[in-house]
């Protein structure tokens, strides 16, 4: 099959970006993915699990006397929002992994395989509003798995203390909150959508998806053992998005069970961690921009 | 004119798409006809600005198609692919491909529904497209490309897989929209589709525009060439001896239990060939022409 490299239309089409095409792409994308039940367990595990875990914790903490409150944090007067959050966001980080590989993998790989591309491109779109409008749709999962638990684990603090002024006291914590999930929502959907738009089988990208994860996962640890230097866990996106995220979420102490904190290794350097996200980033772009440019024509 | 093609070029690595084109399409009705692998395919890409001329210019309304997707507003295509979200309902794949011509959800909706009762789809509208035969893809694919009125239909092979009566259908509203002033560029690879909807041609063999003008123009090239007609009977040798002096003939020659004639005026022959048959008490078992096909006229074009 011939290739066409560079003639296919590229980002130098000169209509503006028009949200009204980038939100219908967006929206009709949204629509289609929802129909998957999966995607509708995923969503529903992670909102209604962190209501019922921070529930309970809320409880336990806040209606219960101060000796039992005492026991779990050093702190009676610990900001049990953050500890919450921090208990619950090592979970909602993999739902989030699992929802934007079944919800991304899909996203271009089945357009090219449908040959719809042609029919996008027929439109007075340009390609920037094309991936702009898959990332919103992807990105848009990750947000309702990653920041709307946040938002009702707040929401549920509020509403089972009698405390004045909490609702000020605690919204810090939350826009704190809402900066290590949009991270890892744009880190996540970026890498998955370079990876559809390599491939015209959605199998293949969602394969793709977790091999990038699973064997940096491996590979990181077996070099971080074996020339017993933890930095090496920056080749894995997983590990460099867990301590990153782990860095922008500090934990205050507890004196409870360490089952409370979160397993990461944060003896290793949150530079390297962020430098390893801005490059796996910038492989998932440049994967999209390499594809969108070379697109198979039939002569 | 509306569109024009300027010595343009398109080559894929050493394959050849379209070479040194050299077209201008007016309103109304053209048919692009080619056999496969003509370069009709590359022509309505290049468009449509989903490809870029290697050499040459392609412009539509004054603008390089290109560089300005804006100008798409004002086109309206049907690839041939099949290229859809088969989950999706007829309604809904027409309504996001017009939302993404900037209208609103609402309005959207409201073309989909009226072009799709203009294609004969209104009652299969909502259901999913997965469920629908060839012939109602091919029209719902129409639909999406007719939804936001514009100025320029590009249709690559509309006709494929339909039934007669949908075919009829779909002839009707393609020559009603060259009728009201659109400018329609049909591609096929079967010249009598197009015939029954225009008489502008563009022909195109191996990546080359062969020929392009009205089909009177063409068929006045290609009056020289006689046309071949085979004539099946049992007894050829006979019929050869009764037509070899007719003066419309050029050539006769037997092909085991028929007869291969070349006449330059096929009317006079078909006119003058029943009374032979039943004077002399011949039998015939058919009357075939044989170069009446796309391939046979680029045969001759090509020569």
């Amino acid at each position: 099959m011939p290739v066409d490299r560079a003639s296919y239309r590229g980002w130098e089409g000169t209509a503006r970006p028009s949200p009204r095409s980038v939100l219908a792409i967006a929206g009709t994308m949204i629509s289609r993915r929802m129909k998957l039940k999966l995607v509708r367990y995923l969503t529903s595990a992670s909102v209604f699990g962190a209501i019922m875990f921070s529930a309970g914790w809320f409880l336990l903490t806040t209606m219960f006397d101060d000796n039992f409150r005492a026991l779990l944090s050093t702190n009676p007067g610990a900001d049990q929002l953050l500890i919450a959050n921090r208990m619950v966001f090592g979970r909602l980080l993999f739902i989030a992994l699992v929802i934007t590989a079944v919800v991304g993998a899909p996203m271009i790989a089945e357009d090219r395989r449908a040959k719809a591309l042609r029919l996008y491109f027929s439109r007075p779109i340009t390609h920037l509003e094309y991936v702009l409008g898959k990332f919103l749709a992807v990105a848009a999962f990750a947000v309702v798995v990653l920041v709307v638990p946040l938002i009702a684990m707040y929401v549920l603090e509020l509403g089972l203390s009698d405390k004045d002024g909490l609702a000020a006291e605690r919204l810090p914590t939350l826009l704190a909150s809402f900066g290590p999930a949009l991270l890892a929502c744009g880190v996540l959907t970026m890498l998955v959508l370079g990876i559809s738009s390599l491939s015209a089988r959605t199998n293949h990208a969602s394969i793709g998806f977790f091999a990038v994860f699973g064997i940096t996962g491996m590979v990181s640890q077996i070099l971080a053992g074996v020339f017993r230097n933890p930095t090496w866990q920056a080749i894995s996106p997983w590990s460099s998005l867990r301590r990153v995220t782990a860095q922008m979420l500090p934990m205050p102490e507890l004196k409870a069970s360490r089952m409370f904190q979160l397993p990461v290794d944060s003896t290793w350097d949150v530079g390297t961690a962020w430098l390893s996200l801005a490059v796996w980033t910038g492989l998932g772009l440049g994967a999209l921009f390499w594809s969108m440019r070379k697109v198979e024509v039939v002569a | 004119m509306i569109a024009t093609f300027e010595r343009v070029a398109k080559w894929y690595g050493h394959v050849v798409g379209l070479v040194d084109a050299h077209v201008e399409v007016g309103t109304g009705v053209t048919g692009l006809l080619g056999p496969n692998g003509a370069g009709k395919s590359t022509f309505l890409k290049l468009l449509t600005g989903q490809l870029r001329p290697s050499m040459g210019t392609v412009r539509i309304f004054e603008k390089n198609p290109f560089t300005t997707p804006s100008i798409l507003r004002r086109i309206g295509f049907l690839p041939e692919p099949e290229a859809f979200y088969e989950s999706q309902t007829g309604r809904q794949f027409v309504t996001y491909l017009t939302r993404l011509h900037g209208f609103s959800a609402g309005e959207a909706r409201r073309r989909a529904d009226d072009v799709i009762e203009r294609v004969g789809l209104a009652e299969a509208a909502r259901r999913p497209i997965r469920t629908y035969s060839k012939g109602m893809r091919q029209r719902i694919k129409l639909a999406q490309a007719m939804a936001h009125d514009p100025e320029v239909l590009v249709l690559d092979e509309p006709l494929t897989g339909m039934d007669p009566v949908g075919r009829r259908q779909t002839i009707d509203v393609i020559r009603e929209l060259g009728e009201n002033g659109a400018t329609v560029i049909v591609s096929s690879h079967i010249l009598h589709e197009v015939e029954a909807m225009t008489e502008q041609l563009i022909l195109l063999y191996e990546g080359r525009v062969r020929a392009w003008g009205t089909r009177s123009e063409i068929r006045s090239v290609l009056d020289d060439v006689p046309h071949r007609i085979r004539v099946g009977t049992p007894r050829p040798r006979e019929l050869a001896r009764l037509l070899v002096d007719s003066e419309h003939l050029v050539a006769v020659r037997m092909d085991g239990n028929s007869l291969v004639i070349e006449t330059r005026n096929p009317e006079a022959f078909y006119d003058h060939l029943p009374a032979v048959v039943l004077d002399e008490g011949i039998p015939i078992e058919s009357v075939e022409a044989e170069d009446v096909g796309i391939e046979a006229i680029f045969e001759y074009l090509v020569a």
